[in-house]
């Protein structure tokens, strides 16, 4: 008796837990490392050109404004909280890094608000990843 | 970076409730309509709170 509820149990988990695809995996991964191409790869073109120009716009009108980009840091609650929103725009922020781009110190008014952008593209960018994960999942259309 | 972009604080604000109501809209919705109609009532929101935390302000300081 105790077996078959055991199994029941199981077999009810199993039918509401995601199926574990290539794509479920692929999608997300695709998504943080190229804004928007989670969406790309699962044919819905029209969100995911319009993810990738809002997020990549962000972040290079962050960059524009002199935005500091984050390093990963030990320091400062707000220090981290911001390199953790930085690295949520994937492929962008490691371009940011190699390349050095963004500026050390925040100097001015204007340099906070680019910094602001920056981490926000992150963030969005985590938004992106996960509705990615909900259309490889069948969750979303 | 010699010459950064210099956007004023109202111009920053709105460029930022662009492209973030963008996200929401396309993220948050399934069908297209309701995605461009939340986009649109995200950014609406966005300026409306933007002038209302404004003068907020303004009587904080006056």
């Amino acid at each position: 008796m105790a077996n078959t509820e055991t199994t029941t149990s199981a077999a009810q988990a199993g039918a509401t837990a995601a199926p574990v695809t290539a794509m479920a995996v692929l999608a997300p991964a695709l998504g943080w490392l190229i804004p928007g191409a989670g969406h790309l790869i699962q044919k819905r073109w029209i969100r995911g050109f319009m993810l990738m120009a809002s997020v990549g716009a962000m972040f290079a009108f962050g960059l524009a404004m002199d935005g500091k980009i984050y390093k990963p840091n030990t320091g400062d609650l707000l220090d981290i909280l911001g390199f953790v929103s930085d690295v949520g725009a994937g492929g962008l922020y490691i371009l940011g890094r190699v390349f050095n781009w963004g500026s050390e110190a925040i100097a001015y008014a204007t340099a906070d608000y680019g910094t602001k952008f920056i981490a926000v593209a992150g963030l969005l960018n985590i938004m992106c990843v996960v509705d990615a994960y909900h259309i490889a999942i069948g969750k979303k259309q | 970076m010699i010459l950064a972009l210099q956007l004023s604080h109202f111009t920053a604000a709105l460029t930022f409730s662009f492209f973030a109501s963008i996200v929401f809209g396309v993220t948050q919705r399934n069908d297209p309509r309701e995605m461009v109609r939340y986009g649109a009532q995200c950014f609406a929101w966005f300026i409306l709170g933007m002038f209302v935390a404004g003068w907020i302000m303004w009587f904080l300081h006056h």
